[in-house]
């Protein structure tokens, strides 16, 4: 996700903030960083801020997570335990009721330009009153094409049309034109428009949530002082994804609250160093998860998804899996998997695990793994890495810090050769992935690495070379120099004063925002967007948010006679404890919990006659194809994967009873169900290493992920935001 | 004191500091800054060292009400109490 320039990392200004409304965010339990957001909340924000004692927190998930375990502690706050994948619905129809009440801040959005916000007293202004064309594709109407000359935007200021930057005051919010036969509209009526296309009604039974829900929180949300509505990977992990997560950037901007004192606030830019790269590589080409990558084949429309629109470094790796068996676009040579454990994690990981075992798709396979992972024990090359913690590095954090920061990462375990600086693992044949990597490009003969790597006189051979040189440029200076205050401190800190975190401004204090772009214009229309293409039906996308539940890669909502065949739907969440893949070989973690259950509600318990304890038998609308020729190599092995299959697409779960869980849902925290790291008996050569069964304990969801129903061997994925569908697949679940 | 008030109130911590005699101490947990997520208890294992499968300091969820028709408002509470030995 990244609406420039919101993105996943925006959060709360907690201490200030008197109404916060979580969206799919697992706070106190999950996110980054989960103990400093969970301090600023209960302790900053409930206790001792100046609005403490009205402050009310509104956790919107379909689970009753620890956030709203605490929110409802003291009786003030609530749990709206909306059905997955309705996110869309609760969003716009928030959009809905403010524009249609006018509880927006009017001044505010009517601001055009750097100029009249200054004068104004604001440090921010918003697209709202730009000229879009209605005509495909959707752009701004740019000055030359209005005859007025040079300009990206063109307002309307009592009717005329007027170049963005002219404009001496505000300019029309709720306005249209026709402009040489062309119709255009503000950004703010075209919102206004699409905003309106449901009734509110219709919102709630999509969310089923009680009726005037939707309407009772947006009034409280614009009555507060200072309403956050904020997120992390909930809403925007959804085949709407990317319009769910822009309609929850857009419902800020509507309060005025975006790098405000108390509002929705990107914190700071860390602190960075650099390496020079002279000659450095660059990647290039065509990725093979089509990520970033614009569809110019032959053909009008492409057979595989291209994730054109999409914008960050990740990458679609579901997408990457599929089209690597494929061999589309292309066949690949090698793989190497780092800081991954996609065997695993992935949804639907049949098809990453039949990858990894088909030849054909990936002849030749790395792992750098710290375990004998999922994803490693597949691969034809094991390059042991220490722990992700034990290297030399560095990380940011994220707000609500608001100050700037950067924490050094030094290994504890082994130590650092005083004189070459290589890092001396305590087992003989470990190296930090860092080192890893370096040795790896050094082999290869890449420039920027080994002798001169870093310029002249600077050799790059190890991970502690590379830092060195990293922390002597830029906000840093000191190298890795153990005398001096970088390492001595573990980091740079920025002094967290009041004076340090936010400046006043005539319209109200905003946070500093170190390191970054302090004035700012706020994007709410997409015009990138507007003017991509879904690469398989050749229609533009959209460039404001839509309402839309579930969509397969052709935009069309799922048959909803699928539902009355698998009424339930899949839910999964991360327990406080455990991280994804590299936690549950831990066994002190492990025995927290020593298992997971699937977690139903009361009133499905009752329909299905169980208690908990009981075992049931789900299946998926796909999960019956490992029965078939696609899934041959993993159907071999399924039995090692996943003991609990019974065949013909059907797994067992032990369940367990809660009204955490909302009704409809099957849901299964992750972590669990391991069949690497030690879970399972595994050799090196004829010798058996260590392992646990108590690793393996509980069950995974993975594999009942719902494919595309077009593409049929993936799971469904954002055509715009190239995020996986991580909740509602449809499920059929019986009593054994 | 219900188990829903957030605080001691003052007059109960007045009148008890007010009270003639020895005083006897007690750890007082502030469960609303509890958001169970277990630390205490690792940190209890690496200080004390003990062994796995036993542990000084666990914490219990307990879930109170029942949330079974998504038309009504739900009406669940959940609390995380942890449980130090005292040691
Ligand atoms: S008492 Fe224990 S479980 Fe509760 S917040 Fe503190 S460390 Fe976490």
């Amino acid at each position: 996700m990244n609406l420039p320039p919101y993105e996943i990392g925006n959060y709360c200004d907690y201490e200030h903030c008197d109404y916060l409304i979580s969206v799919g965010s697992n706070i106190t339990q999950a996110d980054y960083p989960m103990q400093t957001r969970t301090r600023y909340l209960q302790k900053f924000a409930k206790r001792t801020g100046p609005d403490a004692k009205k402050f009310k927190h509104v956790v919107v998930d379909p689970r009753f997570s620890n956030a709203a375990a605490k929110a409802t502690h003291n009786g003030v706050g609530e749990w709206v335990p909306l059905k997955p994948a309705s996110d869309g619905y609760f969003l716009l129809g928030m959009i809905q009721w403010i524009l249609a009440n006018n509880r927006f801040k009017k001044e505010y959005l009517t601001i055009p330009n750097e100029l009249v916000a200054k004068e104004k007293g604001y440090r921010t202004w918003t697209d709202m009153t730009y000229l879009v064309g209605i005509t495909e594709p959707r752009t701004f109407l740019s000055g030359k094409n209005a005859g007025l000359g040079q300009s990206d935007y063109v307002v309307l200021v009592n009717g005329k049309p007027t170049m963005f930057q002219e404009a001496t005051g505000k300019a029309d919010l709720d306005a249209s034109i026709t402009i040489k036969g062309v119709e255009y509209k503000t950004v703010f009526r075209l919102l206004k428009e699409r905003a309106a296309e449901k009734s509110l009604a219709e919102c709630e039974a999509v969310c089923d949530i009680p009726a005037g829900t939707i309407a009772r929180l947006a009034g409280e949300f614009t009555s507060a002082k200072r309403p956050v509505i904020e997120m992390f990977r909930g809403p925007v992990q959804q085949t709407n994804g990317w319009y769910n997560g822009q309609a929850l950037c857009i419902l800020n901007i509507l309060v005025d609250n975006i790098d405000r004192k108390g509002g929705y606030i990107s914190g700071h830019a860390a602190y960075k160093g650099d390496v020079k790269a002279e000659n450095g590589r660059k990647p290039a080409g065509i990725r093979v998860d089509t990520a970033k990558a614009i569809y110019n084949g032959k053909k009008p429309v492409s057979t595989r998804p291209w994730y054109s629109a999409y914008s960050t470094m990740r990458g679609v790796t579901p997408n990457f899996f599929s089209n690597v068996r494929m061999g589309y676009p292309y066949r690949i040579k090698a793989y190497l998997n780092y800081y991954n454990d996609p065997a695993y994690t992935m949804p639907y990981n049949q098809e990453t695990i039949e990858a990894l075992l088909d030849l054909k798709a990936m002849p030749l396979t790395f792992s750098i793994d710290a375990y004998m992972g999922e994803t490693t024990s597949l691969c034809d090359y094991v390059l042991p890495d220490t722990e992700y913690l034990e290297r030399i590095g560095g990380f940011k954090t994220y707000p609500p810090v608001k100050t700037q920061v950067w924490g050094v990462r030094q290994p504890v375990v082994g130590t650092i050769d005083p004189v070459t600086h290589d890092y001396k693992p305590i087992r003989p044949d470990n190296r930090t992935g860092d080192d890893i990597l370096i040795m790896l490009a050094k082999e290869c003969g890449l420039p920027t690495f080994g002798k001169d790597g870093g310029g002249k006189g600077v050799d790059l051979n190890n991970s502690w070379q590379f830092w060195d040189e990293y922390y002597k440029h830029k906000d840093f200076g000191d190298g890795l120099d153990p005398e001096k205050p970088l390492v001595k401190m573990g980091g740079k800190f920025q002094n967290p004063s009041p004076q340090n975190q936010y400046e006043s401004w005539p319209s109200g204090d905003y946070t500093i925002f170190h390191g970054g772009r302090k004035v700012r214009m706020l994007m709410t229309y997409q015009e990138k967007v507007a003017t991509y293409k879904n690469s398989m039906t050749g229609k533009y996308m959209d460039g404001l948010p839509l309402y839309r539940t579930i969509v397969d890669c052709l935009e069309q909502p799922l048959d909803p006679a699928i539902y009355q065949e698998y009424p339930f739907q899949l839910h999964t969440w991360k327990e406080t404890f455990h991280t994804q893949s590299r936690t549950m070989n831990n066994l002190w973690l492990a025995s927290i919990k020593p298992q997971n259950y699937a977690e139903i509600n009361p009133a499905d318990a009752e329909r299905l006659n169980v208690k908990t304890g009981d075992w049931v038998k789900v299946k998926s609308p796909s999960s019956e194809m490992i029965e078939s020729d696609q899934y041959q190599n993993y159907r071999k092995n399924i039995s090692h994967y996943y003991p609990n299959y019974l065949g013909k697409g059907w797994f067992k779960f032990q369940i367990q009873v809660t009204s955490r869980i909302r009704p409809g849902l099957f849901s299964v925290s992750q972590s669990y169900g391991r069949f690497g790291a030690g879970a399972r008996k595994w050799y090196m050569g004829d010798k058996e290493q260590p392992n646990d069964q108590r690793v393996a304990a509980g069950f995974h969801i993975n594999p009942l992920y719902m494919t595309d129903p077009v593409l049929k061997n993936r799971v469904l994925i954002d055509p715009v935001g190239g995020a996986t569908q991580s909740y509602g697949t449809p499920l059929r679940v019986e009593r054994i | 004191m219900s188990e829903r008030e957030t605080f001691m109130p003052d007059e109960v911590l007045a009148a008890s500091l007010a009270k003639k005699g020895p005083k006897q101490y007690t750890l007082w947990v502030d469960l609303e800054y509890c958001v169970g997520c277990h630390a205490c208890t690792m940190a209890c294992k690496a200080e004390n060292n003990t062994p796995l499968g036993v542990d000084y300091n666990r914490v219990t969820e307990v879930e109170i009400g029942e949330f079974k028709d998504p038309q009504k408002s739900p009406d669940v509470r959940v609390y995380f109490i942890p449980m130090p030995c005292m040691h």
